[in-house]
């Protein structure tokens, strides 16, 4: 069964498709919120975070004429979103892939260690920790823990299974938590012994 | 929506822990630049206005009457040059 937000969506689309004002506007009103506030924590700058917002509806005018209901518009327009958020990084850092797949491999994430870790650091240094991390599992983290989306629009909206999306989400905590100052600073003194 | 607690739990303390600072609202002229960018409403073919159609139906009405004229004319000359024809005949009989 198709949700009704799926069917408003799509019926506003169709109308704005065909130069509807009103219709855009209430789209527009519906998906820019979220869209804007996953571009702001994947990129942490208001005017990267507009321009993004911006190019990702543009898409989806184009994409609008030719729209089929096989998806959500939202998690669609989630998934344009984090796309440009990976192209704005790759032009930006080059030398840092989206994905860092050595991360986590043997991080061991029991449930709670992270939070246990982020408690004893103050919240800029886990925000600079998160904006340390691969843009692949600072997208998974963010979704998780900012939008009310559940691992099943995660998934559609990444273009992963939820197996994946619950891998990638264990990943990304264990590469969090290796990036907050206690973990390095554990790192630096099991070194020196 | 996850319908699991612990689930739950989890995502509101990572949301906690990354720190809920709020995300600045975006720039008041975005809505409308987005808006704005929107497909607009395409205008009727030009043969499908109004206006065109009158000026289209007056101009065919201006060619039929002149038309019409120019047979008119036409068509008495033909005549005064049958008439002069039969006053000759007429003189020659």
């Amino acid at each position: 069964m198709i949700p009704n937000s799926w069917r408003d969506d799509a019926a506003l689309l169709k109308r704005a498709s065909g130069g509807d004002r009103e219709a855009s506007a209430a789209l527009v009103r519906r998906l820019m919120p979220a869209g804007h506030a996953l571009a702001w924590r994947m990129t942490g700058i208001t005017a990267v975070a507009e321009d993004i917002v911006q190019e990702a509806f543009i898409r989806l005018w184009q994409t609008a004429m030719r729209w089929e209901p096989r998806a959500s518009v939202r998690t669609f327009f989630t998934r344009i979103v984090i796309n440009l958020c990976y192209d704005h990084h790759r032009a930006n850092f080059p030398d840092q892939p989206v994905e860092d797949t050595a991360a986590g491999e043997t991080a061991d994430d029991a449930p709670g260690v992270l939070e246990e870790m982020a408690a004893r650091e103050s919240r800029s240094e886990v925000r600079a920790a998160l904006y340390r991390i691969a843009p692949r599992y600072r997208a998974v983290l963010v979704m998780w823990a900012y939008s009310e989306m559940n691992v099943r629009d995660i998934a559609a909206a990444m273009d992963l299974s939820q197996n994946a999306v619950h891998q990638l989400l264990f990943r990304a905590r264990a590469a969090l938590r290796a990036q907050l100052p206690n973990a390095q600073n554990a790192k630096g003194k099991s070194h020196v012994a | 929506m996850s319908h699991d607690p612990n689930a739950r739990t989890s995502r509101r303390q990572l949301s906690e822990l990354l720190g809920l600072a709020p995300c600045p609202a975006p720039a008041p002229h975005l809505f409308k630049a987005i808006v704005d960018s929107a497909p607009q409403a395409r205008p009727a073919a030009g043969w499908r206005r109004p206006r065109f159609a009158l000026a289209l139906t007056a101009a065919l009405l201006v060619v039929a009457v002149s038309f019409h004229a120019w047979r008119s004319a036409n068509e008495d000359s033909e005549l005064a040059d049958v008439d002069e024809l039969a006053a000759a005949s007429l003189l020659v009989l």
